[in-house]
């Protein structure tokens, strides 16, 4: 991290989702920090709150979800306090974000042309020819065969990896200080999502951004992250550098989901793979305690009842574990 | 498939559909209750002159040579003679057809840019007050009748208010017929900028344009609403959002522009229902344009009139559905048709 002070600090954000049967609560007390030309992974199962967590920073939120609480605070400006009108201008501009499925992504019914001039011309006056220009050369540096003849078509008559690249494209464009890519690589082949993630490394080099990339693939997270966080049913359990997390990880869910891409990478039969039991807990009535403790075989009595609270176990190590827990997971 | 290959099926298709529409035309009149021949002579008629009658009309062929003795006539633009109006049933339908279009353009318009607005305003604040009057004027629009909310805008705005003219026609009695152009009178008084005959005319025509226009007014907010709440909840519309663009141009350009496609297939069936409705508020405000002509044929049991108008009406109906069809192409490049 750099010396004066993260990109994006979040903390203690809390999201809620107002349904027919009562409050959601998808993301609790959450904080974590980028730093300056860092990528910051974000891993976690289905439905643990990465991509609401990705969406509040850009104050993107989708009804009858809310931010109840906490603070984002981006480049020294708190953006919950932002009014629309100002948070509209960081939007594209100063954090870009990409989606899990590009295709659905683009308007339908304009060519990519038209899409890509829309996000030049957000937030720069750009001439037509000027417009014409930069979209040939994003789309060449994007690998996109035939740039110029890409620029006629429909999202429909493009690839998903196609559409892929037309969207980091249209994201890139205004050179965003942060870039938000949510499960990049999900609707991509093999191929498609390795040239993928070596171009967000580069535009991280080149532009000396930073990116947070959400992901449920622990190797993508080992091969691509200087930071990671771990989230479980909107927690962050465990935070610290790729480095010491996967070395020596200090939250028991951290460790399940380690076990179980580790043994997949060691070509072992399917039936090793160490499932985690259980499932992600109902979050309409969240358990009082620890949220993983149905799940967790470290469990112990205190945990269902009481809170975990947050405990740096190393430098810039942070996990939400009872103490007790923590160390006896950590004796060899 | 192509659009061209696309076209030429629905023409094929357009052509079996008119042979259709054609013979219900044709047995209409024998099918209606009443001899034509005797309606023409009157009840007092012998039956022999009746036979004579019959004769002189080809009653007395086969069905299959009439149809074709028919149809020969219709296509030299012989469409038969109304015996009420003493003309040929294509002058007083080429005579009264603007006056219709005219009638039904105007409430499509209503329709469209009032239902059109509505219904975005209805999906940006859903269950706000445009919602709520969507809801209203949708349970307006189904249950009451078209002849009853005439009755009362013109008790309302004509008997009350006097700020509208009486339902007598298409102008003022005192103002000159605009020099017929396309037979629209607000459209040919702006074309030779006859301000007076504009005035007249769109005063006379609002009332009936706008009791038209609440019959398809329902379906296209609420169409226009649900496509717009769909497209406003797209992965395309947040993907445009976190690119930084404004709300307007969100909203309108390209919400709007997605959501308007099913509205658009929508607004060509409506227009078909529009000319049913035509009949009705011609008739409430003495409009003289088709829908009166037929009613006024129907009462009098006129034959030739109403076959024509068959006739016309169901061909114009399949056409407007083929344009609707062609217009899709336009609006949605996704279209291709398997």
């Amino acid at each position: 991290m750099s010396a004066n002070g993260p990109l994006l600090r979040v903390s203690e954000l809390q999201v809620h989702f107002s349904t027919r049967d009562g409050t959601l609560d998808a993301v609790d007390r959450i904080s974590f920090e980028i730093g300056a030309n860092e990528i910051f992974g974000l891993v976690g199962e289905s439905g643990s709150g990465k991509s609401v967590t990705a969406l509040s920073i850009l104050g993107l939120v989708p009804p009858p979800g809310r931010i109840v609480g906490g603070d984002i605070v981006f480049g020294g400006r708190n953006l919950r306090e932002l009014p629309e009108r100002v948070l509209r201008t960081i939007r594209g501009r100063e954090v870009g974000m990409i989606f899990q499925n590009p295709r659905a992504s683009l308007d339908p019914v304009r060519t990519v042309a038209v899409q890509l001039a829309r996000a030049l011309r957000a937030h720069h006056d750009i001439g037509r020819a000027e417009v014409r220009r930069r979209s040939v050369r994003m789309l060449r540096d994007l690998g996109m065969p035939d740039p110029e003849a890409a620029l006629t078509r429909y999202p429909h008559q493009l690839s998903g990896g196609m559409c892929q690249r037309v969207m980091v494209a249209m994201m890139l464009s205004s050179r965003p200080r942060l870039l938000i890519a949510d499960e990049p690589t999900t609707a991509l082949d093999e191929t498609v999502g390795a040239q993928l993630l070596e171009h967000l490394r580069r535009f991280k080099e080149e532009q000396a951004a930073s990116i947070l990339l959400i992901t449920h693939d622990m190797g993508v997270i080992a091969e691509m992250c200087d930071r990671v966080g771990v989230m479980h049913a909107g927690h962050v359990v465990e935070v610290g550098p790729v480095g010491a997390v996967f070395r020596d990880p200090r939250h028991p869910y951290t460790r399940a989901l380690l076990d179980s891409t580790l043994r997949i990478d060691r070509d072992s039969p399917l039936s090793d793979i160490e499932r985690i039991p259980g499932v992600v807990p109902n979050l309409l009535h969240p358990p009082p305690g620890c949220r993983f403790a149905d799940r967790c075989a470290y469990v112990l009595p205190v945990c269902r009842p009481v809170r975990p609270t947050r405990r740096e176990v190393a430098p810039d190590h942070h996990v939400l574990c009872q103490e007790t827990v923590i160390r006896e997971f950590a004796a060899p | 498939m192509t659009r061209r290959r696309y076209l030429a099926r629905r023409l094929a298709l357009l052509v079996l559909v008119v042979f259709g529409i054609s013979i219900v035309a044709f047995l209409l009149v024998h099918v209606l209750p009443g001899d034509p021949a005797r309606s023409r002579l009157g009840v007092f008629a012998t039956e022999e002159l009746v036979q004579l009658k019959r004769a002189e009309m080809g009653l007395d062929k086969s069905l299959p040579e009439q149809y074709v003795t028919y149809m020969g006539n219709v296509f030299r633009g012989d469409l038969g003679d109304s015996w009420r109006t003493h003309n040929p049933v294509a002058e007083d339908f080429v005579e009264r057809f603007p006056a219709t279009i005219e009638l039904a353009l105007a409430a499509l318009l209503i329709a469209v840019v009032l239902g059109v607005s509505l219904g975005v305003a209805a999906a940006l604040r859903r269950n706000g007050p445009f919602d709520h009057l969507a809801t209203l004027l949708g349970i307006l629009g189904i249950s009451a009748p078209v002849f009853w909310i005439g009755l009362l805008l013109i008790i309302a705005f004509v008997t009350q208010l006097h700020v509208l003219p009486a339902p007598l026609g298409r102008l003022a009695p005192d103002v000159e017929v605009p020099t017929q152009i396309t037979g629209l009178y607000v459209v040919d008084s702006i074309l030779t900028a006859n301000w007076e005959a504009l005035r007249s005319s769109l005063l006379y025509l609002v009332l009936p344009a706008v009791t038209l226009g609440i019959l398809p007014l329902a379906p296209i907010t609420r169409m226009t609403r649900a496509a717009m709440i769909e497209a406003l909840e797209s992965d395309f519309v947040r993907a445009a959002r976190a690119l930084g663009l404004s709300r307007t141009q969100v909203v309108l350009k390209i919400a709007l522009r997605n959501a308007l496609i099913p509205v658009v297939s929508m607004v060509g069936l409506q227009l078909g229902y529009l000319v049913g409705g035509a009949v009705l508020v011609e008739i409430v405000f003495t409009w003289s344009g088709i829908g009166l002509y037929l009613y006024r044929s129907v009462i009098g049991l006129d034959f030739a009139p109403i076959q024509s108008l068959v006739l016309i009406v169901g061909v114009l109906f399949a056409l407007i559905n083929l344009t609707v069809d062609m217009l899709y192409f336009a609006i949605d490049p996704r279209i291709r048709v398997a």
